[in-house]
């Protein structure tokens, strides 16, 4: 095997006949590391003392911003194009996250405009033989099976498998698609990423996402990171880390290895792994043992901590040490820390959340910082770094089998609110589904139209299994893998028999990825080009929820489409395409984005992606240089007083201005600045016990207790119903926040200082889940015997549920929780 | 048996090991081990080792002798693909799209299991055993 | 007239590989050929320590005192150049050096090591500047750019620093200021003043 590569792209810069030097030659000074750099406290960088060669910039070289695709921190990208090609990247130094740095997959991504090894035209195999075919024949081929296979099995034998390689348009268009196809047979990366964060810390205060932002940890006394390896995953974000520890804060790993974020450590602690849930009661064993709790901030807002003392109770240090494998010591010394370095943030990645039983990892971390009262404050929180650049975006609003865009769920209330944004009629969009009722797993019947699809995870179960096993019409037959590497998925063997056993297989990848390979197959396999997000443009949201717009660097590469495009050709092919995109406008089989983005923020009320227009989002990036690189608010300029990237919840509809909500449920700010409360999600009482808040509000509330969501009848209730227009009281009869399209009811509450979801108290007992407090239990496959009836995993109830007899139960577990935001 | 990621890759890896800047820093799937358990299995440092899942999978890999994880467990990236049970894939690819860079997918050995209340996969904890090739 | 050197700051350095996969990017070398490169030590143990290495620069340069065709110079700056059409290929520089810089695309029939290549600190050559002819043997010229190495410019923890050697000395030693600042326990030895490959290469 020969790799060596000398040049660039010889085959799109000869074409064209250009050259880098071209650039070279008339590159002026342009950014530098220069004057930016040492404006920032600590880029650490000098203007170069050389003399500088005095050379005019070409108009022909454009300078185009657009954000790194490998991860979710979201750093900028300045890239430099002439003619069309991609021939420079310089560091962006004003971005506010990177500051200008890049880890090894940022600093190459201009090698993604040669795409050497990019699948180039859309290809099928016949015989076995990769035969190269058109796009129109590939979309006539795949559809008319597509159809026929609708005909014989229904509409939830086609799986729809998308990506958190979409930006937040092509998302949202995915799972709309699938609702107009007619099925929730679609799911994506985070159902394997992240699912049990979304899960455990929605639960427990009621968004389930990163609270704070990279930059906030510059204020952290303490940083604790478990199950994570950000030196590796999240290279950029260790600046900000860095920066805490070097003023002082310990950094705290705990990990079975010794990662290079370790070797970076004040202390690492290795445990065995899946034993987080042991670890951590260890740790609040020795915060109650020593009264170190936040006992005001527990009082005011935290429920059912003191179930949590019991379980806590049990474990006792020489316990801990026997299922940990950590000793007293230690963990006295890292408990002791976090108490005593206030406020600190907690770090996880998916060392805790790809386990059997992460849901109670992930909500053993959140009592954590609610014991020690680290939520709400800047430097605190619950600092969840997530993995692709848009996994955030993706889950928010694009393909999951569990709910609709904005976390809605699949009821018919949910239906019918996405059916009137929009714009169709609910009984057509409802009879694109199997009319058919099946088990849902509790004994109950319903449609599949309001029951979770098969989850990412599962699909190949989906094809293997029983027929009888599944709660759908019939076995899944067609595959559609758009932006996924199956082999981030366990169970590879059967997975190769899964794929063997399909009518039909689909790729659409920017790359043939494993699935054009992993099976023998020999025939109905097809690979469709996809583009890169440096081909196209639009927002993304990184992990801190920020929303950001990337400009379009390159023409799509060879014959390869974006998302959307390929999107748009199927809906037409399969016949839905004049209602699907009855108000997005379509150019030459392209859809507009920013009228996708115009529909996002037209209905996505319940986690706040309606103030972030295009517009504002376009501006903010023009003006990226203005935000400050702790806070992230933008300090004078055009986008003065928002926040970087508009992080959701940004309320109301964008005439209201909201800057965006940098840290979750900080009370010390107005809800109208970026404050907040947690929210009131899981009722009003539990047992007769209050789960509304005690004396605590967020600043210039005018409601000085807890209070529950709002609604057309809570307002109604506090006499500020006629402060909604007339227009906006037509929209709002009946409705709630979360369904109101005026707007008017977020509006009212934010005017009154109000959180619009209600003010509550964060719970440490999610009632619904399998374990309502976090217990231990041993993995599947454990390496202690001796532990495995002491810690067992769930009893037979639970156990079937896993084995695919009721695939559907084990979804339906997810909405019955409500497991969205 | 755990497994995690390197700096150089991303997911699947497909996208990042067709870029040569990239794959010309990690050119080998590998599984570290401790010393300990490599003099067990009496595998060394560079040798390839046959790590085998309990539910039937199995895939050949290079040994990376290391305290970096204690006694008792193996790390595996799980970026690479396009070798599966010890065979090499790459005929199978279309012309000229094969990655610079392949390798045995870790997840042809890690098992069934998920989260109860997500369906998360479980690929963090899971037993296998060691044998030179 | 400013001093150029490399400075790079083993606590921050994560072994990320940017400042490879930048380099690479900004001057397209082949694969096989690597002007810098991340060195650990200890690698997996405690007390493990990244550093980023490439040609220091250095002020009394070993490489250009053992050269047999003199093909080494000085830019007014204190970067280290060199001549490839003067090259022979020899080898004694990579012998000399005491970081391992020197390159050897090995691309001869014969076994010759074809013309060195080394980091420039991103300032080219002695062809004329932002020539054809430069960007070929030497990649871009940034300096005459007014920007600095790519490498440190993109460094994902600000780890690796470039520049004038006085300006992020300084800054260098304000890092080091506050980490004796903040730390709770001065005993601990862990605000030790480490200047990795500083005198080595600059004797001061």
């Amino acid at each position: 095997m020969k790799l060596i590569k000398r040049s660039t792209s010889p085959s799109a810069a000869h074409q064209k006949n250009l050259n880098r030097r071209e650039f070279i030659k008339h590159s002026g000074l342009a950014v530098g590391a220069s004057a930016l750099a040492s404006q920032l406290p600590f880029t650490m960088m000098e203007k170069a003392q050389a003399q500088a060669t005095q050379l005019t910039n070409t108009p022909e070289i454009a300078t185009i911003k657009s954000v790194c695709t490998h991860c979710s921190v979201g750093c900028g990208v300045i890239a430099e194009v002439q003619n069309g090609v991609w021939i420079g990247q310089e560091p962006a130094f004003d971005h506010p996250i990177n500051l200008g740095a890049h880890c090894a997959k940022g600093a190459s991504v201009r090698e993604h405009g040669h795409g050497d090894r990019r699948l180039k035209y859309p290809m099928k195999q016949i015989n076995g033989q990769w035969k190269r075919i058109t796009w129109q024949q590939a979309i006539d081929e795949i559809g008319d099976k597509m159809l026929e296979i609708r005909q014989q099995s229904g509409p939830d034998s086609v799986y729809w498998l998308g990506s958190s390689k979409h930006n937040n348009e092509q998302s949202y268009l995915f799972r709309k698609f699938a609702a107009f196809w007619g099925s929730n047979n679609i799911d994506h990366q985070a159902r394997i990423c992240h699912s049990t964060t979304v899960a455990g810390v929605a639960n427990t205060w009621g968004y389930g996402a990163m609270t704070n932002s990279f930059n906030d940890i510059h204020n952290s006394k303490a940083i604790l990171i478990i199950g994570g390896n950000p030196a590796e995953a999240h290279p950029v974000s260790m600046q900000h880390i860095f920066k805490a520890k070097e003023q002082g804060a310990p950094l705290i790993v705990i990990d079975p290895r010794l990662t290079r974020t370790a070797a970076h450590a004040s202390q690492h602690i290795r445990l065995r792994p899946g034993t987080d849930v042991p670890l951590i009661l260890g740790m609040l064993w020795h915060i109650f043992e020593n009264h170190w709790e936040d006992k005001e901030f527990i009082r005011q807002r935290v429920y059912g901590m003191d179930k949590v003392r019991k379980e806590v109770a049990q474990w006792t240090p020489d316990k801990v040490e026997q299922v940990t494998g950590v000793s007293e010591n230690e963990l006295y010394q890292a408990a002791k820390t976090m108490a005593t370095h206030k406020p600190g943030t907690f770090i996880w990645c998916m060392g805790g959340t790809q386990h059997t039983i992460g849901n109670n990892n992930t909500r053993a971390y959140c009592i954590f910082q609610l014991a020690l009262g680290n939520m709400g404050v800047a430097g605190g929180g619950t600092n969840i770094f997530r993995g692709h650049d848009n996994v955030q975006g993706a889950t928010d609003l694009g393909p999951n089998a569990h709910t609709l865009p904005g976390y809605y769920g699949l009821a018919e209330g949910a239906w019918k609110h996405w059916a009137t944004v929009w714009d169709i009629d609910f009984q057509w969009l409802s009879g694109r589904f199997d009319k058919a009722l099946y088990d849902d797993g509790t004994g109950a019947n319903k449609r599949t139209m309001n029951m979770s699809g098969i989850p990412v995870s599962r699909w190949i179960d989906g094809i293997l299994e029983e027929k009888q096993n599944i709660s759908q019409q019939d076995n899944i037959r067609a595959m559609v893998l758009w932006g996924h590497a199956p082999n981030s998925q366990t169970r590879a063997p059967e997975m190769k028999k899964a794929m063997e056993k399909l009518d039909l297989l689909v790729v659409v990848d920017p790359y043939p990825s494993n699935s054009a390979v992993l099976h023998d197959r020999t025939e109905n396999t097809y690979l469709l080009p996809a583009s890169t997000q440096f081909e196209t443009y639009g927002s993304l949201t990184s992990s801190n929820r920020s929303l950001q717009w990337r400009d379009q660097v390159i023409e799509p590469l060879f014959e390869s489409r974006p998302d959307h495009q390929i999107l748009y050709q199927f809906a037409e092919k399969l016949g839905f395409a004049d209602q699907m995109f009855k108000h997005i406008q379509v150019k030459n089989s392209v859809p507009l984005i920013e009228d996708i983005t115009k529909e996002i923020n037209k209905g996505t009320w319940t986690i706040g992606y309606t103030g972030q227009t295009y517009e504002r989002l376009k501006k903010q990036q023009q003006n990226w240089h203005t935000f400050n690189t702790t806070t992230l608010i933008a300090e004078g300029g055009p986008c003065d007083g928002e926040y970087f990237g508009l992080p959701w919840p940004c309320w109301g509809t964008s005439e209201q201005q909201h800057p965006g909500t940098p840290i979750l449920y900080d009370t010390t700010k107005p809800v109208a600045q970026g404050g907040l409360t947690f929210r009131a999600r899981f009722g009003v009482e539990r047992d007769g016990v209050s789960l509304l808040a005690e004396d605590s509000y967020s600043k210039d509330s005018e409601i000085k207790q807890g209070y529950p969501e709002f609604s057309a009848d809570l307002l109604k209730q506090l006499g500020w119903w006629n402060e909604l227009t007339d227009k906006e009281k037509q929209l709002a009869e009946g409705k709630n926040w979360k369904t109101d399209l005026s707007g008017g009811i977020q509006r009212v509450a934010i005017k009154h200082g109000c959180a619009p979801f209600g003010n509550a108290k964060a719970r440490c007992i999610v009632w619904q889940f399998p374990d309502p407090v976090p217990v231990h239990r041993e993995p599947l496959y454990s390496n202690r015997r001796d532990m495995v009836n002491k810690y067992t995993v769930y009893g037979q109830k639970y156990l079937t549920t896993f084995i695919i007899i009721d695939l559907h139960s084990v979804c339906y577990r997810m909405s019955k929780v409500h497991f969205s935001a | 048996m755990t497994s995690g990621r390197l700096v150089e890759y991303e997911g699947g890896g497909d996208e990042t090991r067709s870029n040569p800047w990239l794959a010309e820093l990690q050119q080998q799937m590998f599984v570290e081990i401790n010393p300990a358990d490599a003099n067990n299995a009496g595998v060394k440092h560079g040798e390839q080792v046959w790590v085998e899942g309990p539910e039937g999978g199995k895939i050949k890999v290079m040994a990376f002798v290391t305290n970096r994880v204690g006694r008792g467990l193996v790390f595996m990236p799980f970026h690479f693909a396009g070798h599966y049970q010890g065979k090499d894939l790459r005929n199978k690819y279309p012309e000229g799209c094969d990655p610079y860079i392949l390798g045995e997918s870790c997840n042809t050995v890690f098992t069934y299991g998920y989260d109860s209340v997500t369906a998360m996969q479980e690929t963090k904890v899971s037993l296998c055993r060691l044998q030179k090739a | 007239m400013a001093r150029m050197k490399f400075l790079c700051d083993d606590d921050r350095c994560i072994e990320c590989n940017a400042c490879i996969t930048a380099c690479k990017n900004e001057h397209e070398v082949p694969w096989g050929v690597n002007r810098r490169r991340v060195v650990t030590i200890n690698d997996g143990q405690s007390g493990e320590t990244s550093i980023s290495v490439a040609c220091m620069h250095c002020s009394d340069a070993p490489c250009a005192q053992v050269c047999p065709v003199d093909c080494f110079y000085f830019t007014d700056d204190g970067v280290v150049l060199h001549d490839k059409d003067l090259c022979i290929g020899c080898g004694y520089c990579f012998y000399a050096c005491p970081f391992g810089a020197p390159q050897f695309p090995q691309d001869g029939a014969f076994g010759n090591r074809g013309k060195m290549d080394k980091c420039t600190f991103c300032a080219g050559g002695p062809e004329e500047d932002h020539s054809e002819a430069e960007f070929e043997k030497y990649g871009r010229n940034r300096l005459a750019e007014g920007k600095l190495p790519l490498c440190a410019e993109m460094c994902s923890t600000k780890a690796l620093l470039a520049g004038d050697g006085d300006v992020i000395s300084n800054l260098f030693s304000q890092r080091v200021t506050q980490r004796q600042l903040s730390q709770e326990e001065p005993d601990s030895g862990t605000a030790q003043v480490k200047l990795w490959g500083w005198k080595t290469a600059y004797k001061d």
